[in-house]
């Protein structure tokens, strides 16, 4: 595994990003404002779920997932761009899988929530799910900046 | 008193000394900075996207009353953003990065309050699918320009000195 991650590391990508004197740069920035995209979006229709903002009905913010797709493609995107930059020191950082583990979950649970709310809005079990999505998704933005702090030397 | 010297009493103060007297104090604080910044940009979008049209099905009313979550998730970020100011003064103020951060957020500040004073009460009345105004779609358009300039120039403070 060593051996492909510094291909990774050596490729034509993981190369530009991590010695030009812009590539880091601009995938970190890009890399920020998808986040604020999609987190936006994602937090937004999940605090309306659990009642804390009333102003718009549910199912209206479906009409913002469009633009929470856009930014999940640009940090997908850049993330691939940063993770390319230092592959064989990303890939054995327990902070990292964890950032990548609540994503996915996060991603999981914003479905659940919204395949729940749309079966049977009332249950206990949407607000659950939403509780639940919102802590992956906020985890994943805290593990993800906190990967500057920790680091396996 | 020369600026330098406003600047050292920043950085003398029990702020500053609170930011960089413990390690974990400057990441903490950077994890609000990002968290207020999602918060603030979940109401940003349902509004600008709203009244560009892009979104137009989300009822205007209630999108506008998202604005006191975007005062509230903004004044995370103001706190949190004059503690890195107080912990590090030097660095920040003859920052190129930082400059331009804020005269953005001065010009986000200004548009809103250009939106607040000659649109809401018009924007109010609109009904849902219905088209905003142009006026309003070039506030609303410059509104996300402008803050998302404001990431931009954030995340590269430490590469624009």
């Amino acid at each position: 595994m060593f051996d492909l991650f510094l291909a990774i590391e050596n490729s034509a990508l993981g190369l530009y990003v991590r010695e030009s004197s812009w590539g880091f740069a601009i995938a970190l920035a890009s890399h920020a404002i998808g986040m604020a995209l999609s987190l936006g979006v994602i937090l937004l229709i999940n605090f309306r779920i659990l009642g804390f903002v009333k102003q718009i009905p549910v199912l209206a913010h479906t009409a913002l997932f469009g633009t929470a797709w856009f930014g999940f493609v640009i940090n997908f995107l850049s993330g691939i761009a940063l993770y390319s930059s230092h592959a064989s020191k990303y890939s054995y950082e327990w902070i990292f899988m964890l950032k990548l583990s609540l994503l996915c979950l996060g991603g999981i649970f914003m479905k659940l929530t919204m395949d729940a709310f749309r079966a049977t809005p009332a249950e206990i079990k949407v607000k659950i799910f939403s509780v639940i999505c919102i802590t992956c998704w906020l985890g994943a933005v805290v593990t993800g900046r906190l990967m500057a702090y920790f680091y396996s030397v | 008193m020369a600026i330098n010297d406003v600047l050292q009493v920043a950085r003398d103060s029990f702020l500053g000394h609170f930011m960089r007297d413990d390690f974990w104090v400057w990441p903490l604080m950077q994890n609000l900075h990002f968290i207020g910044l999602c918060l603030m940009f979940g109401p940003l979008l349902a509004i600008d996207l709203r009244v560009i049209g892009a979104c137009r099905f989300i009822p205007m009313k209630g999108a506008l009353s998202l604005i006191p979550l975007i005062l509230g998730a903004f004044t995370i970020n103001l706190i949190t953003g004059i503690l890195f100011f107080f912990g590090d003064p030097f660095r920040f103020f003859y920052n190129f990065s930082f400059q331009w951060k804020m005269a953005l957020v001065a010009l986000a500040g200004v548009n809103a309050l250009w939106f607040w004073v000659g649109e809401h009460a018009k924007l109010s009345q609109l009904a849902d699918g219905e088209q905003a105004n142009f006026q309003a779609k070039v506030i609303a358009g410059l509104s996300l320009a402008l803050w998302i300039g404001v990431i931009i120039f954030g995340r590269l403070i430490p590469y624009l000195e």
